[in-house]
């Protein structure tokens, strides 16, 4: 079930009107936590109803190791979240990269003058394995650290890994912030739900308007690569850019917004991230749920930068590498995240030496980036090289509209414009912005809303049969 | 509430002014509701004949000649790409307007298909063919056996399904601006036909016949669940309302369709005693001649004039024959 479908229009009201019944109330909102539970799984069985047997395979796992950790010590403690730990990265492995791995090792084997045939793996990758496996993982370390309590409760704890706002993209929420929200009973806020339906339409609009549009050229340059010269090729790196950001920053809006109308808070994922001046700070404003992530479990634990600028950089390649390797079971991915680790150790030191400059050092950061991107988006490397060599300066008079009308490659540059002065509006005065729309009588803002909408109808790029989904379900 | 309440009300204005309208140029089964609906007005007994199918239908009989051959007056009520499940939803909807004494169903709208889990061309014909129902209360009765929650919204409204024409055909957008209400049909009289082929077989492809062998395999077009669900509810529609049912098979070019004594298998089970006419069958041979079949290799082929002449003369001799 798509956050852009009509089934998740109808599905979203229909838990929301059975969450909030009157006549359920539990003094700890278990009715709400199961009403949360049968609805994340019967979201998630959508798509396959096998990927339920294997998300509540991962939830008991983790909420029983978790309590083993609780009531051991030493070395059974540690072996009970060495377990934990391997179980859950063992179905990570197996799903999303068992294929992967045969394959490169085939590969190896014929660059030692093996011929043979690979054997066939028929592995259906379940949706978001990543995000909630991520989850689980975070909270049993967490557990065994002692910076949070086990659940005791089976109830609250499988709601909480299968929240389903968050389930197949995320926000990769903390079991410190997201698990105790489980804990107490959900009183309704109107002002909290209407915040949640703006920024479900807020999210909307970036995917049907901007995100789903740019992605009709950008497929289609990608699709003629071979014959991909100058400013097309320029402007489908950029646009995939993006096309990303758009995508994945509505996925997480709406998630947000559909876990404020159960009351639910979640985390912020993106933080305008295009008007970063550093890669490090790049990396604090983009899909920081993953970021801070990688930041806790990983980089800190093996040293960050406490044990000298060396190490520093190994540990920053560490973290890049598997965090390429997270989004996808491809060396393209693996290469993305190395470029982006080299980016980070090379330029942000000179960079953060010179004062001023700010445009430029938007611009640098956001425009090496978008090229990163390209082994992000590529198949594999040849295609990749391909676009590479493709960008240039040349050819903007004939500019092919690939696959969008004229018309509407101009309407989505325009509405790429506006994204980024919305962008720095919001950065500059986002608070202020805010609270004077709130502040508008109640018609206004219903005007404004049924305008917001009528225009997503009209403008929206949706359509039969589509089966547009969100770039970051795939990982 | 409010909000999507408004927003809803304003799209449902937007249709009612039909102003994502396709191109109403070609749109035939609008114009057989509209006369369907116009005879029924005229009296409940004014069709006889009724015919059920798909574009094999409404090129494939003439039923001017089978009116005139039978006597009683013949209608085809077809619809573009149509399958059986929506030919019954069709045949409901009719019925509150007509009592035909004979029903025929054309048999190549019954195969194997999800019925809500059609996409691309196949349900575009099928949001064609329930856009031009006209009985609402029919039409939201049908729509959860004939769409997904997905994509019922779009059957319901063109605003949602046509939109991109604001940036694809803004020519369109702005004529039915200007044209908004129904289209005009003038014909006196229209029972449904829509002849689109008017020459036959040419060499290339009798060549091609000859070289490749033929394009379809009757062993392939098997009948699925969802068709013969929808078989035996207007089996059951038929015997309430006492009306006689017959199959047709209207035939492709013998050299188009490799085993036709397979499809016949396929389908004999879901006709059951039902009398039918498997025009296929290569003892009819008289009408496989390269001038009564579309000229093409491609899997669906249809029947020009002349071979929609052969195939109403001989349906009609079958009706007079049984007694139908």
């Amino acid at each position: 079930m798509l956050f852009n479908s009509f089934s998740y229009a109808l599905f979203l009201p229909l838990v929301f009107i059975l969450y909030w019944l009157p006549l359920m109330k539990s003094r700890r909102g278990e009715w709400q936590n199961l009403v949360l539970l049968v609805a994340s799984y019967a979201f998630y069985g959508a798509w396959d109803w096998r990927f339920a047997l294997l998300i509540a395979f991962t939830s008991l796992s983790s909420y029983l190791t978790a309590l083993r950790i609780d009531g051991s010590e030493g070395a059974a403690r540690k072996r009970w979240a060495a377990l934990n730990i391997a179980v859950n990265l063992g179905i990570l492995a197996y799903f999303k990269y068992a294929g992967f791995f045969v394959d490169s090792f085939v590969a190896l084997l014929s660059l030692l003058g093996w011929k043979g045939t690979p054997p066939a793996l028929h592995i259906i990758l379940p949706v978001g394995i990543s995000f909630y496996t991520f989850q689980a993982l975070g909270y049993t370390i967490d557990v065994y650290r002692g910076r949070t309590r086990p659940s005791r409760n089976p109830l609250r704890f499988f709601a909480f890994v299968s929240f389903f706002p968050q389930l197949v993209a995320g926000p990769i929420e903390r079991a410190e912030r997201l698990l105790p929200q489980f804990d107490t009973r959900r009183g309704f806020d109107y002002g909290k739900a209407v915040e949640g339906l703006c920024l479900i339409l807020w999210g909307l609009s970036l995917k049907l308007l901007l995100a789903d549009r740019v992605a009709v050229y950008v497929d289609a340059a990608w699709k003629g690569v071979d014959g991909l010269a100058g400013v097309p090729a320029l402007l489908a790196v950029l646009l995939f850019a993006v096309q990303l950001y758009a995508d994945f920053y509505a996925y997480s809006e709406i998630a947000r917004g559909s876990a404020k109308l159960f009351g639910m808070e979640l985390m912020v994922n993106f933080r305008r991230p295009y008007l970063s001046t550093s890669f490090k700070e790049f990396w604090k404003r983009w899909h920081i749920s993953l970021s801070s992530w990688f930041g806790d479990y990983v980089y800190i634990p093996l040293g960050g930068n406490r044990k000298g600028a060396a190490r520093r950089v190994c540990n920053v390649f560490i973290v890049f590498l598997l965090s390429g390797l997270w989004h996808g079971a491809s060396w393209t991915f693996v290469a993305w995240g190395f470029l982006c680790a080299l980016f980070m150790v090379t330029l942000d030191r000179p960079m953060s030496r010179i004062n001023g400059f700010r445009p430029l050092k938007i611009t640098l950061v956001s425009g090496l980036w978008a090229l990163s991107l390209i082994l992000f988006r590529a198949p594999d490397f040849p295609a990749a090289m391909k676009m590479f060599s493709a960008i240039g300066f040349d050819g903007f008079s004939g500019l092919p509209a690939y696959g969008l009308g004229r018309t509407e490659l101009i309407f989505a540059c325009a509405l790429v414009l506006l994204l980024a002065l919305q962008e720095v509006l919001w950065e500059r005065r986002g608070g202020a912005l805010a609270a004077k729309f709130l502040r508008q009588p109640p018609a206004v803002r219903v005007l404004c809303a049924v305008f917001a909408l009528l225009l997503l109808v009209l403008l929206g790029h949706y359509g039969i049969g589509n089966d547009s989904r969100f770039l970051y379900f795939q990982f | 509430m409010v909000i999507v309440l408004a927003a809803g009300a304003l799209v449902a204005l937007l249709d009612a002014r039909r102003v994502f309208a396709q191109e109403e140029g070609n749109n035939h089964t609008g114009k057989r509701w509209h006369y369907l609906y116009k005879y029924g007005k005229q009296r409940k007994n004014a069709i006889d004949v009724l015919v059920l199918g798909n574009s094999h239908a409404y090129t494939g009989l003439l039923p001017e000649v089978l009116s005139q051959e039978l006597g009683r007056r013949s209608f085809i009520l077809a619809s573009q790409g149509n399958r059986i499940t929506d030919s019954y939803y069709m045949l409901e909807e009719a019925l509150t307007v007509c009592h035909p004494k004979l029903l025929v169903v054309e048999t190549y709208t019954i195969r194997d298909y999800r019925q809500r889990r059609m996409t691309g061309v196949d349900l575009n014909c099928q949001f064609q063919s329930f856009e031009n129902r006209r009985n609402p209360w029919l039409k939201l009765k049908s729509t959860p056996a004939l769409f997904s929650v997905d994509n019922a919204p779009y059957a319901w409204s063109q605003t949602l399904r046509n939109h991109s024409y604001l940036f694809d055909n803004p020519a369109l957008v702005s004529y039915n601006l200007k044209h908004p209400g129904a289209p005009v049909y003038k014909d006196k009289e229209y029972l449904g036909r829509f002849i689109r082929f008017t020459s036959g077989l040419e060499a290339p492809v009798l060549e091609r016949y000859r070289r490749e062998g033929p394009p379809e395999d009757g062993a392939a077009m098997g009948v699925g669940r969802d068709a013969a669900r929808s078989v035996r509810k207007i089996r059951a529609l038929c015997k309430k309302k006492g009306i006689q049912l017959m199959f047709l098979t209207i035939p492709m070019y013998h050299e188009h369709i490799a085993r036709p004594e397979a499809l016949h298998a396929h389908l004999a089970p879901v006709v059951g005693d039902s009398p039918w006419l498997d025009l296929q069958d290569p003892a009819y041979n008289a009408i496989f001649t390269p001038d009564c079949f579309e000229n093409t290799y491609n899997a669906n082929q249809h029947q020009t004039s002349t071979g929609a002449y052969k195939t109403s003369l001989l349906l009609a001799r079958f009706i007079r024959e049984n007694r139908l």
